[in-house]
Parts: structure tokens; sequence; C-alpha cells
């Protein structure tokens, strides 16, 4: 009671609005490194005010809804050093941890040691997969002993055989003109024939290497391991993309593994300045994710920004790409979702040159592009491949299908129950006439429809190949057609579902999609009890809470939301593509034209000539 | 934090409840449970002296079956109930008992008022369609010439709703201007006025055979709210004529130079009415423009000549002269200004007007027109000769 009248009062009252968000991007590259430097030169006390201005600052609808997260928020503003100093202290916590210690050791001269120790880690022969190679390397006059270690099925076994092992075993025995003394040098300089080994000192990065496809070789006598790259896992190659098809335009999509996809942006952009930066996400998978921006076009504060939070999400596991993008958004329970979500490398690209951060997820085939508004979920990839009044019609078409899946059975609803005197005459004579021997009131007879598309959709994915289809032919007709001839339903009604459904495939981003089809549910509900004011104010509601929305610092609604410089540039229709001089302006990128002012320059030769 | 989300819940909440404390938006209403009206006829019960309403319910299962069951001669797809009552809203009442359901009358087409209802004055009866909200003000009005639950009753072979097809026939009035449609609004707008007539479509059932055909015969002119007289089709042109509102229309002239008929079909119409004060009398002095193409001829001369044009449009000129001088005669005769020049003097001649209107039925009669006509033939539509065997040699 107490707390109602407290709410009541909140209302009557009017309350200073709190500080909005506590990361905004602001213009101008310096600023953001500045304020960040500070952060960690003054240290913990800093930091601790900086915990308090984040527990202040969140605005009313956030505050009202997300979780708060203090823990990234404060560990956010730490630099790299900073971040390995906690891990490191982490580590001497748990110091009751057998393994972490040895972890920290560094490796012993004596292979037999080594050999012992590598089995303890590894638990052989409990662990199945795991090769533990033994041989003896003839260097000069004597015989040393080494042992390889590598995970079969992680490592390309021709490799290891030809370029590791034979070399070793045979080829150290030709005499070779090397003067060096030192076994190490000798093998790194003359024998092992690899473009990527290093030389590792500690267990712990060893253990990393043989862990990620690497093969680990042990010599006697040596205080170092040779960490050669050997990967050769199966995967599957570069496909077309399942989720993001166009007719018009490149067919490639990203596969698994995180280096192709990372060659895939960088054949398309070619540049110097794409940064490709690497961080190793999940405290035990450590699953390597790129995090890619065109240095001299991105600002940097949105650089240290999304540094910060992905060095801020502390998991066991990390999996897959869609894991990563709910651990670092702006706002769990916002009902859009606030990053993009893209299995084509040219997609990435183009959006890498406007000056958004790309994040690509080892094991992921999907790349997840922030910050974005609503207009890049509105937009599909086709749009700029396409001549502009095509993409214009095709955008008229996508907004149609928003508003049909988002609202259509909601109006509906509302129509039918409150609103009879705004249908046409004819029309209402038809619905009467299809409702008329409908048992179930229309709102439970919506809902039973509606439940049955879900189902039908959610079967049809879970189904095997072959009978997928036959289950929507099933589903969609059979069903339809039966509910209707057996009174269940209205005809009227499955027109209703269906447009409804056909609606929310066309909306490009799928993740956008599955928000409407939630939201759908609730616009029924609010059809249904108080008709066209009830949507209105589910709307009014709806346009709140994504008008405070922000996605890394961006806000959604931009450039309607807060109106920016480029309101009129192609969001909701597109400009022709030589109109198209400047990058967003609510990126605040360090360099704002995309094009030359007129890009058709034969145009001006034209003339001279 | 949990507080925090319970806080926000209630915020939301307390909105929620807002909606129906705020605006009393209740009573959702399932479509089945609608009695739909869709057309209303008035009738004064002639014993009694009370409201006799019938309304035109449709019949939801009738309206889906197709044509097929038309050999069916029973099967109507509407159901005209009646209603007695002290007043139209007591009747409408009544017949919630006879249909179950409340009756629904925002899809109401048209309101039929039965001759001795208009007779006796409209004012007291047209008072509920204005005021309930679920009535449209665009619902049609229309008189009965008889009985207007006999017009209800016929049975009109396309549409399956009477109503219905009263009210598209009244909507086509632009194919021949003999009468216009009038709503709610522009009939209590006439009635407010102190001077300007009401009018409103007359209507009447024709028996064929054993078809019942309705039709539309003319125009009933309404003083004070009250019936007094009837404008004949052409009678009613010439007001529209002086109203600026022929949309369209047929003017059939005599051939210039043989015997014959030459029909004109109008194709624009513009009227603009200015009155003068002179010498203590009054002068209305109407322009009318007007364009029309010459859609069937029966003569064999041809007339798709200069001199041919010039000729029919004077004549046209004269016809129409003629419709509006047969109006003005006709309302000068029940003395009600159907123009409406009560009003444009008011609005020129402010002061004048505070004398003129004590005796305006006297005035009215005595208003001189100095009408001015300018016709204009533009097209002969497909051919310029007709169809006649062409003189060799000219």
């Amino acid at each position: 009671m107490a707390l109602l009248r407290k709410t009541l009062k909140e209302y009557l009252f009017f309350t200073e609005p709190d500080k909005p968000d506590d990361f905004v991007l602001e213009e101008g590259k310096d600023e953001g490194n500045e304020s960040c430097n500070d952060a960690v030169k003054d240290g913990s006390g800093e930091k601790r005010e900086k915990t308090e201005k984040v527990r202040k600052s969140k605005g009313v609808i956030k505050k009202l809804f997300t979780p708060e997260r203090e823990d990234t928020a404060c560990y956010g503003y730490d630099s790299n050093a900073d971040n390995s100093e906690k891990n490191e202290s982490d580590v001497k916590k748990e110091s009751k941890d057998p393994e972490s210690i040895k972890r920290k050791t560094s490796i012993s001269k004596d292979v037999a040691r080594n050999l012992e120790y590598m089995r303890k880690v590894y638990n052989v022969p409990l662990n199945g997969d795991v090769v533990i190679r033994e041989f003896e390397i003839a260097f000069k006059d004597k015989t040393i002993p080494a042992f390889s270690i590598f995970f079969d099925g992680l490592v390309d076994r021709m490799l290891v055989n030809e370029s590791i092992l034979k070399p070793l075993m045979l080829l150290s025995n030709i005499e070779i003109k090397g003067k060096e003394d030192d076994i190490a040098d000798y093998v790194q300089k003359h024998i092992l024939p690899q473009s990527q080994m290093l030389l590792e000192e500690s267990y712990e990065k060893v253990i990393f290497g043989i862990n990620y496809g690497c093969c680990a070789i042990f010599i006697d006598g040596v205080d170092k391991v040779f960490v050669a790259d050997a990967k050769g896992w199966e995967h599957r190659g570069i496909e077309r993309p399942n989720a993001e098809l166009v007719i018009q335009g490149p067919q490639e999509g990203f596969g698994e593994i995180l280096r192709i996809n990372t060659a895939l942006i960088r054949k398309i952009l070619k540049d110097e300045k794409l940064i490709v930066e690497d961080i190793l996400i999940g405290e035990r998978s450590k699953t390597p994710c790129s995090m890619l921006y065109i240095k001299d076009i991105v600002n940097d504060s949105l650089v240290q920004e999304v540094r910060r939070r992905l060095k801020g999400v502390k998991i066991d596991h990390l999996i897959d790409s869609g894991e990563l993008e709910q651990l670092i958004e702006d706002s769990t329970y916002l009902p859009t979702p606030q990053v993009i979500y893209t299995e084509r490398p040219d997609r990435v690209s183009r959006y890498l040159a406007n000056g958004r951060i790309a994040i690509i997820v080892s094991g992921s085939p999907f790349a997840l592009v922030v910050p974005a508004t609503m207009w890049n979920l509105f937009h599909a990839t086709e749009d700029e491949y396409v001549r502009f009044p095509y993409a214009n019609l095709l955008r008229v078409v996508r907004l149609f299908a928003i508003f049909l899946t988002l609202l259509l059975p909601g109006i509906y609803i509302a129509i039918t129950n409150y609103h009879h005197e705004m249908i046409p005459t004819d029309l209402l004579l038809a619905i009467e006439a299809s409702r008329e021997k409908v048992p179930f009131p229309s709102v439970f007879e919506l809902l039973i429809m509606e439940v049955s598309f879900e189902l039908i959709r959610e079967a049809g994915i879970r189904i095997p190949g072959p009978i997928g289809p036959t289950l929507g032919i099933v589903g969609a007709l059979i069903l339809g057609q039966a509910a209707v001839s057996a009174n269940i339903v209205s005809p009227i009604l499955i027109i209703i579902v269906a447009v409804t459904g056909i609606g929310s495939f066309a909306i490009p981003n799928f993740s956008l999609a599955y928000s409407f089809r939630l939201q759908r549910f609730a616009y029924i509900a609010l059809g249904a009890t108080a008709g066209f004011l009830g949507i209105s104010f589910g709307l009014f509601i709806m346009f709140l809470w994504i008008a405070k929305a922000k996605s890394f610092g961006v806000p959604v609604l931009v450039p309607y939301g807060p109106t920016t410089a480029d309101v009129n540039k192609g969001n909701i229709f597109r400009n022709p593509t030589w109109k198209q001089n400047r990058r967003p302006d609510d990126l605040n990128v360090k360099s704002k034209n995309s094009q030359q002012e007129i890009s058709r320059q034969w145009k001006i030769n034209e003339e001279e000539n | 934090m949990k507080k925090k989300m319970n806080k926000s819940i209630m915020k939301l909440g307390l909105c929620f409840i807002m909606l129906f404390a705020l605006s009393g938006c209740l009573g959702g209403r399932e479509i089945n449970d609608l009695e739909i009206v869709i057309g209303m006829g008035v009738d004064k019960d002639g014993s009694t002296g009370d409201v006799l309403l019938t309304a035109q319910v449709v019949k939801e299962g009738e309206i889906s079956r197709s044509g097929s069951s038309s050999g069916d001669g029973e099967s109507k797809a509407f159901w005209n109930v009646n209603g007695k009552g002290k007043s139209i809203f007591d009747a409408v009442r009544q017949i919630t008992h006879k249909t179950g359901n409340r009756l629904f009358v925002s899809h109401n087409q048209a309101v039929i008022f039965g001759k001795d209802i208009a007779m006796e004055g409209l004012q007291k009866y047209i008072d509920f369609f204005l005021r309930t909200h679920e009535m449209r003000p665009t619902t049609l009005i229309l008189i009965a010439e008889e009985q207007a639950s006999d017009i209800m009753d016929a049975k009109p072979e396309t549409e399956k709703l009477p109503a219905i097809n009263i009210a598209k026939l009244v909507k086509t009035y632009g194919f021949t201007s003999y009468f216009y449609k009038v709503n709610m609004k522009d009939f209590a707008s006439c009635m407010m006025s102190e001077t300007t007539a009401s009018l409103a479509p007359l209507i009447n059932v024709s028996q064929d055979k054993d078809c019942k055909d309705v039709y539309v015969s003319g125009m009933a002119v309404f003083k004070n709210g009250k019936m007094v007289g009837k404008l004949k089709q052409d009678e009613v042109r010439g007001v529209l004529w002086v109203l600026g509102k022929v949309k369209s229309g047929v003017i059939i002239i005599p051939s210039p130079n043989e015997q014959g008929d030459v029909v004109l079909e109008i194709t624009k119409a513009k009227s603009k009415v200015t009155p003068e004060i002179r010498d203590s009398k009054i002068i209305m002095h109407i322009k009318i423009k007007e364009e029309s193409s010459l859609s069937e001829k029966n003569t064999t001369e041809n007339l798709a000549t200069i001199s041919g044009l010039e000729k029919m449009q004077k004549v046209t000129a004269e016809v129409i002269r003629q419709e509006i001088l047969a109006a003005f005669n006709k309302s000068g005769e029940i003395d009600t200004d159907v123009f409406g020049f009560g009003e444009m003097l008011h609005k020129k001649y402010n002061k004048e007007w505070k004398i003129l209107k004590e005796n305006w039925d006297e005035i009215y009669p005595t208003i001189e027109l100095r009408i001015d006509i300018e016709t204009k033939i533009i097209k002969t539509d497909l051919l310029k000769k007709p169809a006649t065997p062409s003189e060799e040699g000219k």
C-alpha cells in the first residue's frame, strides 16, 4: 500500500529525471580515450564512484526492466593490464586448486617430468583423443628424447606426420650447415618447416595451444615448448547463407571457422586499416572472438566501449554469438533486438565501412554488428544491390509486413468487438455471416488459430527435412480447411492469421520478426480488453520504451528519435546510390564522407567535353 | 532489485487501469451478438397515434448463401421487425424484445418516413436519429409516398437487402439530377434555417406483375418541418441548376432545323447566385455555366458544325431557363424558399434582412430572377457525321 502511494506520488509530482545512460556515444574521437585513460589511472576510488554513477544513472524504463549488472559495469573500465592482474589475483585466491598452481609453473628441462605432467593434465589414458608420441631426435652425435602431444581430429594428421615428425626424426640426421649448439635454436631455424610456430614458456599457454588444435613438441633439455599450428579439423565449407538469401548480390555466407570468416571480410574490404582484434571469451572455453573495425573510420570511444563489454563477459563457456549478443546488449527486456545478427560477409563489410563494429565468435556462422538502430534491422542486404526504385518498393512492402505482423490480429479483435461501425457495411455482414456458427468468442477463436500457427511453425523447424513441406501443407491447408468446415473458426480469421504469418516472414531480421511475433499476443490481449484504445496504449508504451533504448550509446530510433543531420537520408526510403555521400551521423565517425561529393565524375567530364 | 521490478509492474498496471477508469471504454460486443439494422421506416399507427417503427434487420445466415437458393422464394436475407411505441426510442426498445439482441444502428443506410408522419411534421421524430450516438449523420433520409413499411418490404431483384438497394439508387442521383440525396445532417441544417425549405427525396413502389420496384418520384418540400408539397423531377432539376448541384443528366432539346430530338448529356455545371436589392425590388442574378456532350440524336442532319452547335447551345440554354422558372413558379405556389434565397440575402444585406424576414412569405414570389446561361457543347462523342448516306459532291 505504501508502495502504491509512493508510485502515485511519483506520478503527481515532478521529479528531476535521472541522467539517462552510462554510455553515450559522443562526437569527437579523443574525448572517449581521455576519459577512459583517466579512469584507469585514478584506480579504485574513481571506480567506486563510477559504479555509483551507473547505479544512479539508469533511466526509468531501463530501471524497470534491466537487472543491474554492476559487475560488468565496474570492471568494464579496466584496461588490459588491469584485467590480467585481476585474473592473477583470482587465481591466487583459488590456490587450493593444485592444477592452477601447476599451470603457472614453468616448464621443466626434464622431458620425463613434462611427460608425466602432461599425462596428468590430460588424464591420459582416460582421455581417448589425446595423442602422445614419444620419439628421439638425432642431433649432431647424440640422441635427445622428445615427445609431441596433440588432439586427434583437431590437427591435420598429414601435416603432423610430414612436417613435424618426419623432419624431427629423420631429417635431423642430415648434415645441415648450422653452427648452433643449442638444440632449440637449431630445431626452430632448420628443422621444423612451419609458418606458425611459437616457443612457449608456460604450461598455460601450451595447454591452450593444444586445446586449440596445435601440436606441442617437448624436447629434453629445453625449458621451452614448440607449439606448431597444425589445425586441421573438419568443418563446413563456405556455403550460401541460409537465413539471408538474396537474389542479386554475393552468395557467400560465414562458416564456423573464425579465421575463414575474418578472411571473408578482409577479402571484401582489402583495407590495411581494418583491424581484427582478438579477444578470448569464456573462462574455460577460451572461445576466440574477433572484433573488427576500420580504424580511421570508427569512433574510438565506441571501440573502447565494445572492448570493455567484451572483456567484461565472464562466463565459463561461450558457444555461439547468440549468447554473446545477450551478454553484451544494453537492455535484456527491450522487446526489440539491439544488435544486428547476420551471416553475410558483404553485409558486415558494409556496416564496417559505415563505422560500425563487428564481432565474430569462433564456431558461429553469425556475426554481430553494433550499434544497431531500428532501421538497420528493417533493411535487407539486397536493398543496396538492386536499383533504387525497386529497393523502395521492397521497403514499403516490408513496412506493411511489419504493420500486419504486429497489429493485424489485434486490430481485427478490436474492430470486431468494439468498433463495428468502422467496418464497411458489406464487410461487416460478411464477417457476421462467417462467424454465425462459431461457438467461441472471437478472441478465443483467434488465439486457437494463432497458437496452432505457431505450432506448425515450431514443428516445421523441428521436423526432419523431407517431411517438412508436408507438414506445412497438412498444417496450413488441411487444418485450416477442416477448422472452417467444423465451424471452429471463421474463414476470415484464417485469412487474418495467414496474412500475419506471411508478414512475419517478410521481415528481414529474424530476431525482429521473433519480437513482433511475441508482441502480437500482447496486442491481441489489449485489443480484446480495450479496443483501439488498448492498442494505442500498447503502441504508446512500446514507443516510449524503444525511444528510450540505446544500442551501444546510439539511440535505437536515431535519426528520428533524436534528430540528427541525416534525418532524411535513406532510412525508411533509400536514396540513389550516388547520393549516399555521408556515413550515418549518429555513429560520430572520424571521416564523415563515404564517397566524393560528386560520386559520378563522368557526369562532369561529359559536360566539359 | 525486486522492489524496483514490482514498482515498475505496478506503474504499468496503473496505466492500464486508467484506460478503463478515465475513458469508460468497456463493453465489447461480439459481432454475432449484434442485430445489424440496415434501414428503418417510421409510420404512424392510424388508430392509436403511436409510432410504428419498422427496422430492417439482416439475417446473416442468408447473406452468405449464394444465389443457388434463389429458387426458394421464401428465403429473405432480411427481417422487418415492427415495434410500436409512444416515441421512436420507445419503439426501438420494444423491438429488442422481438429480436433478442439490442439493435445496432451504426450501419443504418436510410430512414424512411411515411407520408402521414411527414405531413404532421418531422421535427419531433427526427430528434432521436440525430441524438443517438450510434447513428450516423450521413444516414439518408427519404419520404415514402404512402407507408414506409411497404417500401421496406419490396424485395429487390439483385440486391439482397431492400435498404441497401434504396441507398444505392438514391446515391446514383447524379446520372439524371432529377433529385438528390439528402442525409440527416443536411436535412437538420435546412430545418434550422428560418426561411429555407428542406427537401427530401420521395420514394414510391410500383407494382409490376409480381415484382415490386422502388423508385424516386420527386422530392418532398418541407416548410417548418412539415411537408407542404412535392416537386416533380424536372422541377427538382430547376432547383439544382440554381444550387449548382447538377452533376450530370440528360437534356432533350428539339433539333434546330428538322423534326426530331437531340439528346445532350451534361458533363459540367456551375452556378453563381448574387442577390441584389435595387429600387426596393429583390433581384437574383443567376449565372449558370454548363457544358454538355451530344450523346444521341434521331435526325439525319449533320450537327457537328459550328453553326449547328451554336444553335443547339441556344436551345439548351432555353430549356434550362424553363426548368428553373418552372421550379421557381412551383415554389412560389406553395410559398416555400427551396432555393435558399433568403439565406443569400441574409448574408449580403444583413440590415435589410431583419425587415424582409418578417414578410418573407409575401416577398418571395415577387423576387425577380435574371438568369444568364452559358452553355457549351464540347464534344459529339464518337460520331461526327450521322450514320446516313453521305451527300456526294457536297
